[in-house]
């Protein structure tokens, strides 16, 4: 690397992240920094580091473990890819959840167009299996039909209220997260948490078997 | 005891406020939170329902090298402002370099058949050279939308070719050599020797004999007229040619 390139390097590293640096703390930003002046062994730790939270967020959005790891997968490689487009302006853990907010959307949505296609060519041969049968017993039980309930109404919900409701009411992240990684403003943020979460409700309540009393 | 709206009861189901932050609730909302509270909770356990990962280290190595090399980061083409200027500088140049007004270029024509026989020699007349002018036909360009398709049948004017000169044909020919100019002749005695012999004959005839005219000018005066005679005789073996 250049005299030039090495200083430039070093007038866009921020005061913090060169003291980190120097201190040998390995910060995102400091290892991001690194990735990008090619060392993958840093990009690595980044993905150590952050691939649980990618892929639960991710099982959460697909609710197949295959499915989430494929978004796994693209989300770190996109990463690498465009490291040299990321701003530090944001949390490193917010420009990849953002990508996976994305990601996931795409794939739901692909997902729920084959589903219905496959559906509508099943509906007439599946109709006489499942019709007459018992229930598994273990349904029966409450706890389990609640879930099994709340589960089919989060996956029939529409992919970006089921993005903020994996966000903020299974991951409890906060607001200010939520807003940076749809980047909109906080207000922005919790009034579409609000309506992620009318949407669920008006689609569980049916399930459970219980009116709907909207206010 | 007011009501609470749609909004505050998800706050306290969801644990963001607490239970207290707006007062004493009424049985309605007591019945709505308790369903509320209900799903969150549920929610929340669906967290802990994710199985395992099991995407290694390497599976990322190898993803990562199947997609390539990162984007590098362009910077900012500085030189692309410059653009507009420059173009309109061409344009001018080309404009300036151009005085005379622009004309649309002719419609190619393609020549499709052509008959290239070439003209009979002689080309006595103009009317004569137009009817035997080879026949072109000429259909117009296919890429020329706004030629009609018809046909288009032109004459050529046949090229001009120098006129060759051609000895007329003699039939036959006898004595013709007697003249006027041939009285003025000087004293010696002229021999006209006839044309040449003819190239063509007509058919069924006989050669025609080759004669030849001799003058024969009196050497005195004629008396009463002064001037001399002169007799046109043909020429024999009798006739003796010079003095």
């Amino acid at each position: 690397m250049s005299a030039l390139a090495l200083r430039m390097q070093q007038k866009m590293t921020t005061p913090t992240q060169a003291s980190n640096a120097e201190l040998g703390i390995e910060t995102d930003e400091v290892l991001v920094a690194a990735a990008r002046r090619g060392d993958y062994g840093a990009f690595e730790k980044l993905f150590v580091r952050h691939r649980q939270m990618v892929y639960r967020f991710a099982y959460q959005m697909a609710q197949r473990r295959d499915d989430a790891e494929d978004i796994v997968q693209e989300v770190f490689v996109r990463a690498y890819q465009n490291l040299a487009n990321y701003r530090e302006d944001a949390r490193f853990t917010t420009w990849l959840l953002r990508i996976a907010t994305n990601l996931a959307t795409d794939r739901a949505r692909m997902y729920n167009r084959r589903q219905a296609l496959e559906q509508q060519e099943a509906a007439g041969a599946l109709d006489w299996m499942t019709r007459g049968t018992t229930e598994d017993p273990v349904e029966n039980l409450e706890d389990d039909r609640r879930k099994s309930a709340i589960k089919k109404a989060l996956m029939a919900l529409p992919e970006h209220h089921r993005a903020i409701i994996v966000m903020r009411d299974i991951e409890e992240r906060e607001y200010a997260d939520i807003a940076a990684t749809l980047e909109c403003s906080v207000g922005g943020a919790k009034l579409r948490v609000l309506r992620a979460r009318r949407a669920l409700r008006d689609r569980v309540l049916p399930l459970l078997g219980m009116e709907n009393d909207p206010k | 005891m007011k009501k609470l709206t749609e909004e505050q009861l998800f706050e306290i189901a969801s644990g963001e406020v607490s239970r207290d932050a707006y007062g004493p609730l009424s049985a309605e909302d007591e019945r709505e939170l308790g369903t509320l509270v209900m799903l969150f909770g549920d929610l929340k356990v669906l967290d802990q329902g994710v199985p395992e990962m099991q995407f290694s280290e390497d599976r990322l190595r190898h993803a990562i090298e199947a997609a390539g090399k990162p984007v590098a980061r362009r910077p900012f083409a500085w030189w692309w402002l410059a653009a507009p200027g420059v173009a309109a500088s061409a344009l001018v140049v080309v404009m300036l370099s151009r005085p005379s007004p622009v004309v649309a270029p002719e419609a190619p024509v393609a020549v499709v058949a052509k008959n290239d026989t070439p003209a009979p020699a002689p080309a006595p007349s103009v009317e004569e050279a137009v009817e035997s002018a080879p026949l072109t036909v000429v259909i117009p360009d296919a890429r020329q939308p706004e030629v009609s398709a018809r046909p288009e049948v032109r004459r050529q004017r046949p090229a001009r070719r120098p006129r060759e000169r051609v000895k007329p044909m003699v039939i036959a020919r006898l004595d013709e050599a007697a003249r006027p100019s041939a009285m003025s002749a000087p004293m010696e005695t002229k021999v006209r020797a006839a044309d040449p012999a003819p190239e063509t004959m007509a058919v069924g005839e006989s050669a025609p004999v080759a004669t030849e005219a001799v003058v024969v000018v009196q050497e005195s005066e004629d008396r009463a007229s002064g001037v001399r005679g002169a007799v046109e005789v043909q020429k024999s073996n009798d006739v003796v040619i010079g003095s």
